[in-house]
């Protein structure tokens, strides 16, 4: 009852401490739980989504013709293999005319029926916030898109896809747009499902059997592993390829866990972000708290001095600090849990475009709330051992105002003299209680870190940087000659024509299988076509290849070791010589010469694709239609555009990641700059009092103490900036490795640096001067003693 | 007598406590002569404090005027009242009240930075001689809580002196020191007083009184009574406080 009745009068006493501690707190778990709720729910219902859609255990696409019956046969015969479902797709190239409300679609697109037995991809109802029940039959001249398509095509319900080929030209209504887990999301470029009725299905069908060389037969297989099989995936895969030769015939195969992998990959390494600028928050609030409770205990010295002699015993008094501490915790901690709610709603809704599927709403209850109970113990365990000074207190020099000084000698010494006086009193006030402004030139550092992370990431991770740095080769155009190479010189000259031909060179991209794996392999004619080899060299010979980190990683491979990979029944070794890097499929990505894939038996199709730099960049998009005019069905053509704009939704995460943490930065420093210009303003009133009545004017005062907290700001940011400069590349590479990103190079600019310090000792200077015109009220009448 | 330094017309000072008027000051008329030393006294509450700081522009009025030098005190903004801080009025207050993180020279140097007729290289050794002047240039590097309060007191002073004002207010500047360093603290006011230094001291202890030439006594917010003195002489002072007794007495202290 006796600390209650203290730790009332302290509440009312010591608001704006309480709030404050509250209000940061509140931000704290809002982050954390959000952050934490977003990512597991995302992945809860990429694992959801996949089971309600049918997906099976494994997945293989096929070339036309690839796939036979006896395949099939083959692979339900094998025991462990419950089932298989095919599905029956035609695909148009992306430059075979299809567009989208007048925009042209830059990936192939696979036309199937709406299964809703089978595969009943889950489509969205309005607002992308919900699901429909039971989705309508798709009607003739209806269509269902990904929902990344809302993104990356600007299109909505209603809108006209035009297709065109060689014998038929046929416009689509978008009826809905559909969750995609396999090939629906942003950064799974080239190809993307689309569903159309049963009738216009068999139109295209009948098409292509006639012979339409705009469309081809692609089909995909859904391999379902029994039951209650003990094979761990990657042996069911091993095995299955082992006896029925499936994914070396297939030209890409994916697991469950490849397609949760690559659709949490943007929620987790944002998410990882904003957990880590979290912790580093939290920590920003042990050292307020800390603040506070120093500030504190020597404004309270005398009142604790007179509860001492009361009868008060050393742990009571602590009691009511860590209570008043755990108090405004725990409320900050509760209305933070609370707010998650709305903001994991928004959230999951904003997120839809850019990963192409939709997440729970639902807050991770076990998670956020241990979370939230390690936050408040550190807090109780904190207050503990600052409040632990309480017990130096004597009560007879407490009561006789004989407290020690809170200030120590300065070890920098700095003279104090006319010129530039109020510069040098602020000096002087930083030197001599230099731990007093710790926490604030710690959590400034913190945060001015942290935004020029994120900032880095907006200027790497923007579409030109990705390509250039990120992407492992270097292009413009892509052109792949579908049966001989007899139009190339043609094709070159309208490339020269139109856009200027910088240079052309022979680059297949196919997948090839490493260790029962599918990776992606990048095959340049030449070793100086490889721009992204950062350790070691780039491959010369045939039988050398260039792997990324990633790779390495996964199959503990290093430099100098040799590589199996097969395509078929063809195994073929390579010694590695480098590593790169390359954000394609997510870093699974290994580089060969030309030559190399040339060991291996491949159609003139999968090798002759030429990557072309041209030197009017405007001109590339009137290029490829040009190119399509004038060579129909006898090339493939893609850009870099396409390409672009599946990285637009790593900036726009990285984009959005980035105004969250200037955001929270802001209303951080707010509060923090309130509470700690507030605590160091109380201390040094009676200061104020005695400046004024030696003739120091209200303003003299207001710029010196605001321009102390400037000061140290500064001294913060510029800090936090040099370790950034030190350790930025390394961070980002740990946070963005996932994504493919193994070498992070930071492009700074000087803006980068400068602005995150400017707005942040801006914010801390306005808050100081704000607070500091209570200098007005403070009166030497404090100083009378009647 | 010299000329009239301050003097003050009708001063009132009243606080409202629950709508109920309190008059801490009432109609107090009064007069500062350049040179003196005049020492304002009365029982605990009278207001004597209070009328210092009124007067000296720390606090602010209900009524009346305070004129200083043709001018009037209550009616001067905020810049005027430091303007006069910093050149007219010195302040030695009951705690001293030193920054505590300034040494005893800088707190002394400070204000002095503030006058414009001086530059910091002047300022710096009229601190030194003050220091020494109210001996403690041995101490002058040390934080105010690392010496006593004798010497915080005497530091207070040069403080006050440092600028070499018109007129020193001295608010019970012995008020929270022992026997010995209040004869100290009071022979060096009474020093600076015999240099030609005005001082207006607040006082409740007649051993620091009977250094004043002319004694005010307070009672109700009204000054009830004057009593002028001989220049003070040391050997004079046991008599002399036998006086001040006596006064005090018809005074009903």
């Amino acid at each position: 009852m006796s600390i209650l009745s203290i730790l009332k009068a302290n509440l009312r006493s010591k608001k704006s401490n309480f709030i404050s501690v509250l209000f940061l707190m509140f931000l704290v778990t809002l982050v954390v739980t959000t952050a934490c709720s977003v990512r597991e729910n995302c992945k809860k219902r990429a694992e959801q989504s996949l089971t309600e859609s049918g997906v099976g255990d494994l997945f293989c696409g096929f070339n036309e013709n690839v796939l036979t019956e006896e395949m099939i046969d083959r692979i339900e015969a094998y025991e462990e293999v419950e089932r298989v479902y095919r599905i029956f797709c035609v695909m148009i190239s992306s430059k075979d005319s299809i567009s989208i409300g007048g925009k042209e679609i830059k990936d192939s697109m696979l036309f199937q029926t709406y299964d809703e037995k089978n595969m009943p991809y889950p489509v969205f109802g309005k607002n992308n916030l919900e699901f429909l029940q039971e989705p309508e039959p798709l009607a003739e001249g209806e269509i269902y898109l990904p929902v990344s398509f809302q993104t990356q095509y600007s299109c909505k319900v209603g809108d006209q896809v035009k297709v065109k080929s060689e014998t038929i030209s046929k416009t689509f209504q978008v009826k809905a747009f559909v969750e995609d887990m396999t090939f629906g999301n942003p950064l799974f470029g080239g190809t993307k499902n689309v569903w159309i009725s049963h009738s216009d299905y068999e139109m295209l069908k009948k098409a292509y059997e006639k012979g339409d060389t705009f469309l081809s037969s692609n089909d995909k297989l859904m391999v379902y592993q029994k039951k209650g099989s003990k094979l761990e995936e990657k042996e069911f895969k091993n095995e299955i390829d082992k006896r029925t030769g499936i994914i070396s015939n297939s030209t890409l195969t994916f697991s469950k866990n490849d397609f949760i992998f690559y659709a949490t990959t943007i929620t987790n390494i944002f998410s990882a972000v904003i957990l880590v600028f979290a912790v580093l928050m939290f920590a920003g609030v042990l050292g307020i708290v800390g603040h506070s409770i120093t500030s504190t205990i020597e404004m309270d010295y005398v009142n604790l001095g007179i509860l001492k002699s009361q009868g008060y015993r050393k742990w009571q008094l602590q009691a009511v600090y860590v209570c008043q501490y755990l108090l405004a915790g725990a409320v900050g901690g509760l209305l933070g849990f609370s707010a998650a709610f709305p903001s994991t709603y928004f959230m999951s809704g904003q997120l839809v475009q850019i990963t192409g599927f939709l997440p729970e709403h639902k807050i991770s209850y076990g998670i956020s709330l241990v979370v939230m109970f390690l936050m408040l113990c550190f807090i109780v365990g904190f207050a503990f051992i600052k409040t632990g000074k309480i017990g130096k207190i004597s009560p007879m020099r407490a009561i006789s105002g004989g407290r020690d000084c809170i200030y120590f000698s300065p070890r920098i010494k700095t003279t104090l003299g006319k010129r530039g006086l109020a510069f040098r009193m602020m000096l002087r006030q930083i030197t001599t209680n230099v731990r007093q402004y710790i926490s604030s030139l710690v959590l400034v550092a913190m945060l001015v870190y942290f935004i020029m992370a994120v900032t880095s990431t907006l200027s790497c991770l923007n579409e030109e940087h990705m390509l250039k740095d990120y992407y492992g080769i270097e292009f413009d155009l892509m052109v792949t000659y579908k049966e001989s190479l007899e139009v190339k010189k043609d094709v070159e000259k309208l490339i020269e024509e139109y856009g200027g031909m910088e240079r052309g060179y022979l680059c297949p991209v196919v997948y090839l299988t490493l260790d029962g794996d599918p990776v992606s392999v990048i095959a340049p004619e030449s070793s100086q076509e490889f721009t992204n080899v950062f350790k070691g060299r780039e491959p010369r010979y045939e039988n050398e290849i260039a792997i990324t980190e990633i790779i390495a990683k996964k199959y503990d491979l290093k430099i100098g070791d040799t590589v199996s990979l097969s395509h078929g029944s063809e195994n073929r070794e390579f010694l590695i010589t480098g590593y790169f890097q390359s954000v394609q499929n997510t870093g699974k990505v290994v580089s060969i010469l030309t030559s190399g894939l040339k060991r291996y038996e491949f159609s003139n199709h999968e090798i002759n694709q030429y990557n072309y730099l041209v030197s009017d960049k405007e001109q590339i998009g009137s290029l490829v239609e040009k190119l399509q005019e004038h060579f129909g069905s006898q090339i493939v053509t893609s850009d870099v555009q396409g390409i672009r704009e599946r990285m637009q939704s790593i900036s726009a995460a990285s984009m959005a990641s980035s105004l969250l943490i200037y955001g929270i930065s802001v209303l951080f420093i707010l509060v923090v700059a309130y509470m700690v210009c507030d605590k160091v303003f109380l201390k040094e009133r009676n200061d104020y009092g005695i400046y004024k009545s030696q003739g120091f004017t209200t303003a003299n005062l207001r710029l010196q103490f605001s321009l102390r907290f400037l000061a140290v700001a500064f001294a913060g940011g510029a800090f936090g900036g040099a370790c950034n400069i030190l350790t930025n590349d390394k961070f980002m590479t740990m946070a963005l490795s996932t994504m493919g990103i193994t070498h992070f190079v930071t492009d700074y600019g000087f803006m980068d640096y400068a602005v995150p310090v400017m707005v942040l000792a801006l914010v801390f200077f306005f808050f100081a001067y704000l607070i500091s015109g209570r200098m007005k009220k403070v009166d030497t009448k404090s100083l009378i003693v009647e | 007598m010299g000329s009239i330094l301050l003097k003050t017309k009708d001063l009132c000072k009243s606080f409202s406590n629950n709508g109920e008027q309190n008059h801490v000051l009432n109609e107090v008329n009064l007069e500062i002569f350049q040179g003196d030393f005049t020492v304002i006294m009365g029982s605990s509450g009278s207001g004597k404090s209070t009328l210092l700081y009124c007067i000296s522009g720390m606090d602010t009025i209900t009524s009346g005027d305070v004129w200083y030098e043709g001018r009037a005190v209550n009616a001067m903004k905020e810049k005027e009242t430091a303007m006069l801080r910093r050149g007219d009025f010195g302040f030695v207050f009951q705690q001293m009240h030193l920054v505590s993180n300034l040494s005893l020279f800088e707190n002394v140097a400070v204000p002095g930075y503030l006058n414009k007729s001086k530059t910091t290289k002047e300022t710096n050794e009229r601190a030194r001689e003050l220091l020494q002047q109210v001996n403690i240039q041995d101490a002058m590097k040390r934080l105010p809580s690392q010496v006593s309060g004798g010497e915080q007191q005497r530091a207070a002073i040069a403080r006050a002196m440092i600028n070499e004002p018109k007129l020193l207010f001295a608010d019970e500047p012995t008020g929270a020191l022992n026997q010995k360093n209040t004869k100290d603290v009071m022979e060096l006011l009474l020093g600076i007083n015999q240099n030609g230094q005005s001082i207006l001291m607040v006082t409740h202890d007649v051993r620091a009184a009977i250094y004043g030439n002319r004694l005010l006594y307070l009672e109700d917010g009204r000054i009830m009574g004057e009593l002028k003195l001989a220049p003070f002489k040391a050997k004079e002072a046991k008599s002399r406080e036998a006086q001040v007794n006596a006064w005090l007495a018809s005074m009903c202290w």
